[in-house]
């Protein structure tokens, strides 16, 4: 491990505050192409990221390189990345040094894991899918899993770390028809090795199967039911981005200037968990050394907060909220490469809620949305949206009838000021291309707009 | 490094190769007066890759010493002899010993952090004269990737590409509506890349379309004929066809265009290149991530599929010539099947002339990204904003316009393509890796097209 106390000592020699941000990860990939076990990576990576406030103004430099000399080199090209930035005076480093605890250990089971074993795990869920039936097959996967350990230092005494294990896998599965293909999937994502990886197996396989001779899609006004992966890429791609500090306090999202007024329907809170059990994105503290908490954006409709990190809460006079974290854009990792921006630690939707079966029944006839194409293009200032749904089922006098692919499209914050419920279950889905975990039920939206097949 | 592999790998590794990458950054951010982010960075590592057994195995590290990337050789071939699936091969591998650096005419190092600042507050003052603009957010970055690469075969190649790019945001906003519309320009090179890609340009259009958009009105539902511009075609034969053509996919059952090679998929206007030799462009490179020298592809010739993009093991499993399309994000990562540079090739049509001849109908220009799911051949993607074609002409601004579609019909489907094909639209491809590319093409027109509005 570098010295880091020297770096530090650099910058108070010259009175400046100094922040060091350092990342080890241990991760390993197994891949999966034609229903074989194709390939397996093993990647270790160690970088720091230093970032200095001096003369009121913030810089911030990386390096994977390990010399104490590259180290100081790194803290010089910070310093000089300050010079050219605006002036913030009152930005303070964290300091806060004791933290919450939370629920979430790093895993033996992941840590001990061996490539045997993982490939084993492998097998089971290949199998699992051909058992649904022989001309099913995964077309594409991936089995990741591995350990972070962070550290944060910085000048105002915080010194926090924290080692995190993390799995997950996805699956694409496909099921040929005499004209066509039928598609499935399945994603799982976990701190500790709790898969049933047969499970995942049959789902994904089960929901190609089930696909196969769709009929036409009509479009019109619909009732949609988007489950829990589908409602995390339409949400991850509009409503987040519209409840972030650093967008919504320029004016940069329809909800800014909307503080303590109502902007969702009266039965949907939002909630960004940092503490939440069993998530990939839970810690003690977020990547700059704020300690976690649970905060209520949207309640009972009305908009509390928005996000912050320290540096946007810094120049809109107001506090942190715990969710300054590093990465990169379009990216669901968390890097040292990176300065902390405001993102969602867990996102949390609350509703009236029932049982999928039930919503289903209560609204039929109703579509059912498993996956949809091209969230990533939505306005995330406006929350308009239009997305492929190449997997969609029509549910109507309780039976499941597949459809052939349309569109799904319309605001968000329309549809979530509707009659809208949530499945009592929930999954949680790890985000897509930002390092958020959402603890995400389906959720139901009343004469939702559909373009026909 | 060169005799590292031979001396090294155990005698039943079949191939072994090594990267050692180093990648230097700059990142400027300005919002509106100020600089918001100034990043510097460097980001070193090595990763190797074992095919032994049958299998491949990967391993990387940003240890760059020479004990580390013998521990990384050791772990890949461990994990290769311990992989039971599928059997890879690798033939005609590459013993090229090569040398591609790339400078640009105007490197960064020759241009000071203060001059590229100030350079920025000139561009910034050009949105003054949009006045509901109210935030503009511009982005400087450039990069310098320097890639050694070595392979058990004696294949030796040293490669520098530097990239620049600017990309702009403006938020217009007035009487409660708000719009954002983002444009880049950029490519392989130093600042040069400016000369040929003008920002200043970039930015009037990106104002202009996003002021345009407050009295734009929402986008139909429906199917209709769809003129998509230069920028949007690109995407369109990136992500409608370019994907579909990654030969991993095709081999794995993920592609719709597996058992299609020289069958017709479109009608004969369409023409479709994937061409990484193009200089300055952002999806350039000399050598793919294999060390194999890169060519322009073909992928559809007047219709008809001609090839596949391909690596090393793609090739070898289909028995066809590989191409240079083996491209990794960085060190850590294994080379993929990747596009570079995908456009259509410029046709005979005059724009008026498209446009005449549509009814009703929307022009959609700029784009918001897509996606594809190259398995059952769907796709989605969006344009930064729209009008509708009414009796052959042009009339109200839409906005929020999505397009989707499949694979297999959509190439027939265009009827026309136009004589005015035009590049440097840089973007940065996922499949799990980001990779730089860029796309383009002349105007298209598509019949019976699915249209969503926001």
């Amino acid at each position: 491990m570098m010295d880091f106390e020297k770096v530090l000592n650099m910058g108070r020699a010259r009175g400046i505050e100094v922040e060091i941000f350092h990342q080890e990860t241990t991760f390993s990939t197994i891949n999966i192409e034609y229903h074989k076990i194709h390939s397996m990576d093993a990647v270790d990576t160690a970088g720091t990221g230093i970032r200095v406030f001096a003369d009121g103004k913030i810089g911030f430099a990386f390096t994977t390189e390990k010399t104490q000399k590259d180290m100081e080199r790194c803290f010089r090209e910070a310093v000089r990345a300050a010079r050219h930035s605006k002036t913030l005076k009152n930005f303070v480093f964290p300091s806060e040094k004791k933290f919450p605890s939370v629920n979430v250990r790093p895993s033996n089971k992941i840590e001990r894991l061996s490539s045997g074993e993982a490939t084993e795990h492998i097998q089971t869920m290949l199998d699992a899918v051909k058992a649904v039936n022989r001309e099913i097959f995964v077309c594409e996967g991936h089995f990741g899993y591995g350990i972070e350990k962070t550290v944060i230092m910085n000048t105002a005494g915080v010194r926090a770390e924290f080692v995190r294990s993390a799995c997950g896998i996805t699956i694409a599965t496909a099921c040929p028809t005499p004209d066509s293909v039928s598609i499935g999937f399945e994603e799982a994502e976990s701190p500790e090795l709790d898969f049933d990886f047969a499970e995942l197996g049959k789902n994904a396989a089960s929901l190609a199967f089930n696909g196969r001779n769709p009929e036409k899609l009509e479009g019109g006004k619909k009732n949609v039911l988007l489950v829990a992966p589908a409602a995390r890429n339409v949400i991850e791609s509009t409503l987040l981005g519209m409840l972030q500090g650093h967008h919504a306090m320029r004016g940069e999202s329809l909800f800014a200037g909307k503080l303590n007024e109502k902007v969702l329907g009266e039965n949907i809170s939002i909630i960004d968990d940092g503490l939440l059990e069993n998530s990939l994105a839970t810690a003690p503290f977020d990547d700059e050394g704020t300690p976690s908490r649970t905060t209520t954006l949207i309640d009972a409709g009305i908009l509390k907060t928005f996000i912050f990190d320290a540096y946007t809460a810094a120049e809109f006079n107001l506090k942190t909220t715990g969710n300054g974290i590093r990465s990169m854009r379009l990216s669901a990792g968390r890097t040292f490469k990176s300065l902390p921006t405001p993102n969602f630690r867990n996102f949390v939707i609350t509703s009236e809620t029932a049982s999928t079966e039930a919503i289903l029944k209560d609204f039929s006839p109703c579509l059912v949305v498993y996956a949809v194409l091209g969230a990533h293009t939505a306005n995330p200032i406006t929350g308009n949206f239009a997305v492929n749904i190449p997997i969609v089922f029509e549910y109507m006098n309780g039976e499941m009838k597949p459809k052939k692919q349309g569109m799904l499209s319309g605001n968000i914050a329309d549809y979530l000021n509707r009659r809208v419920m949530i499945s009592k279950k929930r999954k949680n889905c790890y985000g897509t291309f930002t390092p958020t975990n959402f603890a995400m039920p389906d959720i139901f939206i009343p004469d939702a707009q559909i373009t026909g097949s | 490094m060169e005799d590292f592999l031979h001396r090294h790998a155990s005698p039943d590794v079949t191939y072994a190769d090594l990267r050692s990458v180093r990648i230097k950054t700059l990142y400027i951010e300005m919002k509106n007066e100020e600089i918001t982010r100034c990043v510097s960075g460097m980001d070193s590592g090595i990763g190797i890759r074992v095919l032994s057994n049958g299998a491949i195995g990967f391993a990387a590290s940003t240890d760059v010493t020479r004990k580390s990337a013998q521990q990384c050789l050791e772990k890949a071939y461990k994990i290769s002899k311990n992989l039971k699936g599928k059997t890879v091969r690798f033939e005609k591998v590459n013993t090229e010993k090569g040398k591609a650096i790339w400078k640009g005419k105007k490197p960064h190092e020759t241009v000071s952090i203060e001059e590229k600042i100030g350079y920025m507050k000139e561009l910034r003052d050009l949105a003054s004269d949009y006045r509901n603009v109210k935030n503009l957010t511009l982005t400087y970055s450039e990069s310098l990737i320097e890639t050694e690469f070595y392979n058990s075969n004696g294949a030796c190649i040293l490669m520098s590409v530097p990239r620049t790019a600017m990309r702009i945001q403006a938020v217009a906003s007035t009487e409660g509506k708000i719009t954002s519309v983002t444009g880049s320009v950029g490519g392989t090179g130093g600042l040069e890349i400016f000369m040929k890609y003008s920002p200043e340009e970039e930015l009037k259009k990106t104002c202009a379309s996003a002021e345009r958009q407050l009295n734009a009105q929402n986008a139909p539902s429906g199917v209709f004929t769809v003129i998509a511009d230069p920028e949007l075609s690109g995407v369109f034969a990136h992500e409608a066809l370019g994907h579909a053509c990654e030969a991993d996919g095709v081999i794995a059952g993920g592609s719709c265009l597996a058992g299609r090679l020289n069958t017709r998929i479109g009608n004969d206007l369409v023409t479709v290149v994937d061409d990484p030799t193009l200089p300055g462009e952002n999806g350039s490179f000399p050598y793919d991530d294999e060390g194999t020298k890169t060519c322009r592809k073909v992928l559809v010739e007047g219709g008809i599929l001609k090839s596949y993009l391909h690596s090393l093991e793609t090739a070898t499993f289909l028995g066809m010539e590989k191409n240079g399309s083996a491209r990794a994000e960085s060190y850590a990562a294994p080379p993929l099947v990747r596009m570079s540079n995908t456009f259509i090739e410029k046709g005979d049509f005059g724009f008026e002339e498209m446009v005449k001849e549509v009814k009703f109908g929307v022009y959609a220009k700029g784009s918001r990204g897509g996606q594809v799911d190259t398995t059952k051949g769907t796709f989605q993607f969006s344009a930064q904003e729209g009008f509708l074609i009414e009796n052959g002409e042009i009339t109200k601004p839409l906005k929020d316009l999505s397009l989707a579609s499949d694979i297999l019909s959509i190439f027939h489907q265009i009827d026309a393509v136009g004589k005015d094909l035009a590049l440097g639209h840089p973007g940065n491809c996922g499949k799990g890796q980001w990779v730089p590319v860029s796309d383009g093409g002349p105007h298209i027109r598509i019949r019976d097209v699915r249209v969503g509005g926001g």
